[in-house]
């Protein structure tokens, strides 16, 4: 059994909109936006875990979440055996110089009105280091030395320690937020999406300094991006995120060789390759986009994009017509069939006919042709729908709910990795273990 | 190999700044073949958006044309123009740089539109989208009916207080007619937003950010152009997003012939889309020629630096290969007579103090190459040291 330096515990982080004083007088319920919604992972030392995912997935909170930047509306981060939620004043300091953090934006990240030596020794400040007593040099002295030492390390000369930000490009003030990470020679630094602001022949100065840092100080590394390259190029294993959940994870080798999940296959397709033969590379791009965080799918939150949700098994269809089954069931579920625009659009008063136009018209636009008998219930349904009475039309497709909408895929163990899918249990003919605890204890990693 | 449909020579945009002359573009030549997809690709500050921005003629003041003709091919232009500006048309081509502003004008909508980057900032927030792209729709409608007319835009007018009171008093006098506002229903189908109908009636806002970058497709679509120039059309977009739109903009150029010059800073989109690459430093296209050429044959050393610096997801770690330095300063006085990329070069030579003409490549018979490496090959004896440089900027790293 391994020690690792950080754990993650069913870690959540919600925001809350329309949660003011005047919100509650009115009686407005707050809304949940899940950001974060139960994580677990742990990284070992001196390794990198990738958290990688589009945006609006959570992965910047939760790397902000683990260093106690934002607090956590549930769960535990353990660091090096202590929970970081727990922790009191003096520990929490001691924490804080173990634990760093390189942003996202070079620009923003560093105060335009002070010089970038003191924006690098302003943690030797906080923190008064150095510790003890050296009574030959004061220690500002030491200090100075210090940042002038660090900038040499990250790449800038020590004599530009009086220069203010303004004067740096993207890939300099990035080094200064690097330089300024490492003041505290900490053990642990999240780095949030650390090049995405920079060009790629600087990204790659920043990504080859970031390398040889880990390897010098023996840092550990939480990096957040959205870039698959950057991920696969510099971390030992990645977590793929969707939707405040992870979906994935597990090396990186084996993840990009052999995704299970098929959001991580779909988004590893998805990245256009640089290569002469990308353009006769098949891409089967995902339909739709992310749904909103404040309202999320049941069930597995990928069922609405994915190519693969699993019909039920008494009934007999093909996945294109099923995807459009599951679009129509779930508009119907949030009763967003917009049917008087509809009937104002195709001029007609007619209700009974009306719902064959509506079916005809909303699969013209999924592009998919439904065969008898799925198209027939379709249309029931939405006549339904049309006497307001949506309780029945969700009856009365109730036949094609999936497992997929049902239950919550837990992290299930697959060759070295784990991944959430229903579609993973069958092929290994492992009986329907899942549970809705989300979470299942770690077995030999790695 | 399909006929030119575009043609800039020697083309130099400047901007005139209170630090001094800033040469953005400087000398660049290029051809684009009808119905391919012409790829400019570049980090940021190479000059690439304003390139595109010389051709639709929307370059802002303090920037300027200074030289260089883009000659663009419509028969039916040329007799049109014949008469009045013999100097500016060649054949079938015209040179937009030497008719007058009106006659370039007419040209943005049915023979040249733009894609822009940030579609969040490119649209009016407080005009539904469907209005704003039956707007386009609506003046290019209007200019074909009267050529003369091209003058008809709104002009602001439509969207002050007064212009929102007249239009809900009387709706005849409205800019925007049923037929143009169908048209760009019709135009929001076609780049794939579902339910159309009820979406031409949200405003940007409640758009996200692929849906708008669609929106703004199709809304560059309402004039039919001939060539679409789309700067950084997926930058601010998700992978599994940007595989869409980059999907939506390959159909509609197979399906309607279309002409695209593709502006991005990702080689893996250059990839995916290109027929034919340029590859721009500092205001200049260095290498020039087919995907091919460009990606296994390339000499120019930052192409080659650039290719190298980008992580592929197929390969298994190790070393990234990067460019050391910085982009340079484009201001006029800081650029020197030499190779501007001489300083970051791996393989520079003492000839490259002098600005090299652009070579023919090893390539494909359009690979062409600005660095005396494409004419004879690296000679260590002459390699250029850091001394050359100590003048210009040297901490610049």
């Amino acid at each position: 059994m391994t020690d690792p330096l950080l754990e993650v515990r069913n870690l959540r982080k919600y925001f809350f909109e329309r949660d003011s004083f005047l919100d509650r007088l009115l009686g407005d319920d707050p809304v949940a936006v899940k950001a974060v919604d139960g994580l677990n992972f742990e990284i070992e030392r001196g390794e990198t875990l990738g958290l990688v995912g589009e945006s609006g997935c959570g992965k910047s909170t939760a790397g902000e979440t683990v260093l106690r930047l934002q607090e956590a509306t549930e769960g535990k981060v353990y660091f090096d055996g202590s929970n970081v939620y727990e922790m009191d004043t003096t520990e929490l300091q001691e924490f804080r110089r173990r634990a760093a953090i390189v942003f996202q934006d070079p620009f923003s990240s560093l105060d335009p009105r002070m010089t970038i030596g003191e924006t690098v020794r302003q943690p030797l400040d906080v923190h008064d280091w150095p510790p003890g007593d050296d009574h030959d040099r004061s220690k500002r002295e030491r200090r100075t030395e210090r940042v002038r030492d660090l900038l040499n390390r990250v790449g800038l000369s020590g004599d530009q320690f009086d220069r203010y930000p303004h004067e740096f490009s993207g890939g300099q003030r990035q080094r200064i937020g690097i330089a300024r990470a490492l003041a505290l020679n900490p053990d642990f630094v999240v780095l949030d999406e650390p090049t995405s602001a920079l060009d790629v022949s600087v990204q790659a100065q920043i990504l080859n300094l970031l390398d040889d840092l880990q390897s010098e100080f023996g840092l550990t590394y939480l990096l957040v991006s959205h870039d698959l390259s950057v991920i696969r190029h510099i971390c030992d294993r990645v977590a793929v995120m969707y939707l405040g959940e992870i979906v994935e994870v597990g090396p990186s080798r084996s993840l990009f060789s052999d995704p299970q999940h098929p959001y991580t296959k779909a988004l590893l397709e998805s990245v256009p390759r640089v290569d002469v033969g990308e353009r006769e590379r098949d891409v089967d791009t995902l339909s739709g986009e992310v749904p909103s965080p404040r309202n999320p799918p049941t069930g597995c939150r990928f069922r609405t994009r994915c190519p693969s949700v699993i019909p039920p098994e008494d009934v007999d269809i093909e996945q294109d017509e099923f995807r459009t089954v599951q679009t129509v069931r779930d508009r119907i579920r949030n009763r967003d069939v917009d049917l008087s625009g509809t009937k104002e659009f195709l001029e007609t008063d007619e209700t009974d006919d009306l719902a064959d136009r509506i079916v005809d018209t909303m699969l013209d636009l999924e592009e998919a042709a439904l065969s008898e008998p799925h198209r027939s219930r379709v249309r029931e349904a939405l006549s339904v729908a049309l006497e307001d009475e949506w309780e029945e039309a969700e009856k009365s497709l109730a036949a094609y709910e999936s497992v997929c909408e049902d239950v919550t895929p837990a992290l299930q163990e697959r060759q070295d990795h784990r991944a959430a899918c229903h579609l993973l249990d069958q092929p290994a003919g492992v009986e329907d273990t899942v549970t809705d605890s989300g979470f299942t204890p770690r077995q030999g990693d790695d | 190999m399909t006929e030119d449909i575009l043609k800039i020579s020697d083309l130099s945009t400047r901007f005139f700044t209170s630090e001094g002359q800033v040469n953005a573009v400087e000398r660049i030549s290029l051809n684009v073949g009808e119905g391919e997809v012409f790829g400019i690709v570049g980090e940021s500050g190479s000059g690439k958006s304003v390139t595109a921005l010389s051709i639709v003629d929307l370059v802002e003041s303090p920037g300027q044309i200074t030289s260089g003709s883009i000659e663009y091919r419509n028969a039916e232009l040329a007799d049109a123009l014949e008469a009045d500006y013999p100097d500016a048309v060649d054949g079938e081509f015209v040179d937009v740089l030497s008719v007058p502003e009106s006659v370039r004008r007419s040209l943005r909508g049915p023979s040249f539109s733009m894609i822009f980057q940030d579609p969040e900032s490119s649209f009016n927030p407080s005009v539904t989208v469907g209005e704003q792209i039956a707007e386009a729709v609506e003046v290019q409608r209007r200019a074909r009916a009267d050529p003369r007319s091209t003058r008809a835009r709104t002009q602001g007018v439509e969207y002050s207080l007064s212009g929102y009171l007249t239009s809900a008093l009387l709706p005849s006098k409205r800019f925007v007619t049923t037929e143009s506002k169908e048209r760009a229903i019709e135009l929001l189908e076609m780049v794939g937003i579902p339910d159309p109908v009820k979406r031409a009636e949200e405003y940007p806002h409640q758009y996200s950010g692929g849906m708008l970058q669609r929106a703004m497709i199709a809304q560059a679509l309402a004039g039919e152009p001939d060539v679409l120039i789309a700067d950084e059309p997926t930058t601010a977009l998700d992978v599994t997003i940007q595989a869409q739109v980059l999907d939506i903009l390959s159909e509609l150029q197979r399906e309607v012939g279309m002409t695209i010059l593709l502006i991005t800073h990702d080689l893996g989109v250059v990839a995916r889309m290109c027929d034919r690459v340029g590859v721009m430093y500092a205001g200049e296209i260095v290498e020039q020629g087919t995907l091919a050429d460009i990606f296994e044959e390339n000499v120019h050393p930052y192409t080659a630096g650039l290719l190298g610096s980008v992580p592929v997801l197929d390969d298994v770690g190790g070393r990234l290969r990067p460019i050391e330095g910085n982009v340079p300063s484009l201001l006029d006085s800081e650029m020197g007579g030499g190779c501007y990329f001489a300083d970051r070069c791996p393989k520079a030579m003492e000839e490259c103090l002098r600005k090299p003409r652009t070579f023919d490549g090893p390539g494909s018979d359009d690979h062409v190459s600005m660095c005396y490496l494409a004419d004879h090959p690296y000679e260590e004896g002459e390699a250029l040291s850091d001394e050359h440089f100590e003048s210009t900027g040297g901490d610049d790293r």
